[in-house]
């Protein structure tokens, strides 16, 4: 192992030009200004708890086992949830989440999330209060709603363009959206693309993604995209849409290229979500993964009902990264993965 | 075999049966998405570049090349004989191998040649060679500050531009990554 001492870690800049202890330092700035953004919407600050029973059954998301005890949580969803059915309106956590073999520059093992529910607000309203928020945030911790992130300048100004899975796919993709496995394929190769033979839709669906259109997403100003396929609502409740295609009411923030936030006009009835965990199950077995337990207890809570609402997780980690125009993960984290 | 958390810049493969190196790779998922590996490889025996997006967890078959260190002897036709410097023995490479390693092969060079399947498929010059220089116009003497240079020939015929003091016959330094001039050397 190198060997080295504290202080020449935390002295060492990055390409950001600050050093770790600055990045520190102003990151705890922006966990408080974001605290405080949230308490004067007058949301609730919860402690959601790390050790659960069920870590999800989210097909692509694998959980860190505590052998004797259960996981470590992947997000605090099931956990809020059950509270917003006991009665809270507005609240929120911020803390650590765990999802194993995620490291890279935009990822590692153990990150920061916050999660943040509002009852009795729709999807679309709810974009509209967040990217005021988050506009704000920006403002309040770095004076200025425009910063430089390592990928240039971003301004955070609302309101933030919207743009739809299928208008992501033709503008910057070049090819048409498609749910039919085979035309993606085809789509895909047309394209230029090296697309493996035996991809599924859900594959070809990402591979598109990742390759042309999230490098490109939210370059000066912060995306939302909307319309979610159905077979990618994961927890949130669909509607038909003007086209006549069942969409997800789902939508995620991207800037700079980075996949910032996630959320969903929440799915509230019980037997939905018994079928959604049932279908990430078997998916999760083609695949050969390991089938976690469905969280019986939140099926449960909704069946004594989870009110209408709107709900959202959020990257503290890229936050930082955007804010403070740092280009990876490790240059905003107090200790990574490997530093340990 | 390797694996996707296997992918380091550097890291030889086979790819539709050709040797490919990594020269770039990013660990990417979407929160609820499909994770992958995409890369930037070159092929090593035609210096293409791909971009390969792997599934996590993918396997990846080792490119078996094999590195010796040889000393460039003698051209003979289309073909260039070198000589591993332990066990003797000679090999001749291909000109379209060569490359623009042409430029500073000078007899009894040592490079690294790649093998793949016992096939020389490339050779890797030092990162600085010195070279004699045959033909220049005559040296300016005091004139080493305006940076102005001229073309001279050097004794494997590639042409570089130096600065006006040097002379013909002196040798020079020039450094293979971008084929500049580097440094006059005393001989």
């Amino acid at each position: 192992m190198e060997p080295f001492r504290e202080v020449d870690r935390l002295r060492a800049r990055n390409r950001s030009g600050r050093s770790r202890r600055a990045l520190i330092e102003l990151r705890a700035r922006m966990t408080a200004a974001f605290r405080a953004g949230l308490d004067r919407r007058g949301y609730i600050e919860i402690h959601s708890p790390v050790l659960v029973r069920s870590p999800g059954t989210d097909p692509n998301i694998e959980p860190i086992s505590v052998p004797g005890w259960g996981y470590l949580a992947t997000s605090p969803e099931f956990q809020l949830k059950r509270l917003l059915v006991g009665g809270f309106e507005r609240i929120y956590s911020v803390g650590p989440a765990f999802r194993a073999d995620e490291r890279g520059p935009h990822h590692n093992p153990e990150f920061v999330i916050a999660e943040w529910y509002h009852v009795g607000v729709g999807y679309l309203e709810f974009a509209e209060e967040t990217e005021a928020f988050l506009a704000e945030l920006a403002q309040d911790v770095t004076g200025s709603m425009v910063v430089d992130t390592a990928w240039g300048r971003l301004d955070l100004t609302p309101p933030w363009p919207r743009l739809t899975i299928a208008q992501a796919f033709e503008r910057l993709a070049g090819m048409p959206f498609s749910m039919d496995r085979d035309h993606m394929y085809e789509s895909a190769r047309q394209q230029g693309m090296i697309v493996p033979d035996d991809a599924d839709w859900q594959e070809l669906f990402f591979r598109v993604f990742v390759e042309r259109i999230e490098p490109n997403l939210g370059g000066d100003r912060p995306v939302f995209l909307m319309d979610w396929p159905e077979p990618l609502a994961a927890l949130a409740r669909t509607r038909t849409n003007d086209d006549g295609q069942t969409v997800a009411e789902r939508f995620e923030i991207f800037a700079g290229g980075i996949e910032l936030a996630n959320a969903y006009g929440e799915l509230t009835e019980a037997r939905e979500q018994s079928r959604r965990f049932q279908r990430d199950l078997d998916r999760r077995r083609g695949l050969g993964r390991p089938a976690y337990p469905g969280d019986d207890r939140l099926v449960a809570a909704l069946e004594e009902g989870l009110p209408s609402c709107s709900g959202i997780a959020l990257g503290m980690d890229r936050l930082a990264m955007l804010l403070f125009g740092c280009g990876s993960i490790e240059d905003v984290m107090a200790f990574t993965i490997e530093e340990l | 075999m390797y694996d996707t958390s296997d992918i380091r810049k550097g890291l030889k493969i086979i790819h539709n049966g050709d040797p490919y190196v990594v020269v770039d790779f990013q660990f990417v998922k979407p929160g609820k998405g499909n994770a992958f590996t995409r890369t930037r490889i070159k092929n090593l025996i035609t210096g293409s570049v791909l971009d390969m997006t792997y599934r996590s967890g993918e396997k990846l078959e080792p490119a078996d090349c094999e590195e010796f260190t040889m000393q460039y002897l003698y051209k003979e036709g289309s073909k260039y004989c070198f000589m591993d410097t332990t066990s003797y023995e000679q090999v001749f490479v291909e000109e379209e191998i060569i490359g623009d390693t042409v430029n500073y092969l000078s007899d009894n060079l040592e490079v690294k040649v790649l093998f793949f399947q016992e096939r020389p498929i490339g050779v890797e010059v030092p990162m600085f060679v010195e070279l004699q220089i045959v033909e220049c116009e005559p040296g300016v003497k005091g004139d080493t500050a305006t940076g102005a240079t001229k073309p001279a020939t050097l004794s494997t015929g590639y042409v570089v531009n130096v600065p006006l003091f040097i002379q013909e016959g002196e040798w020079i330094k020039v450094d293979t990554r971008d084929g500049n001039y580097v440094e006059r050397i005393k001989k």
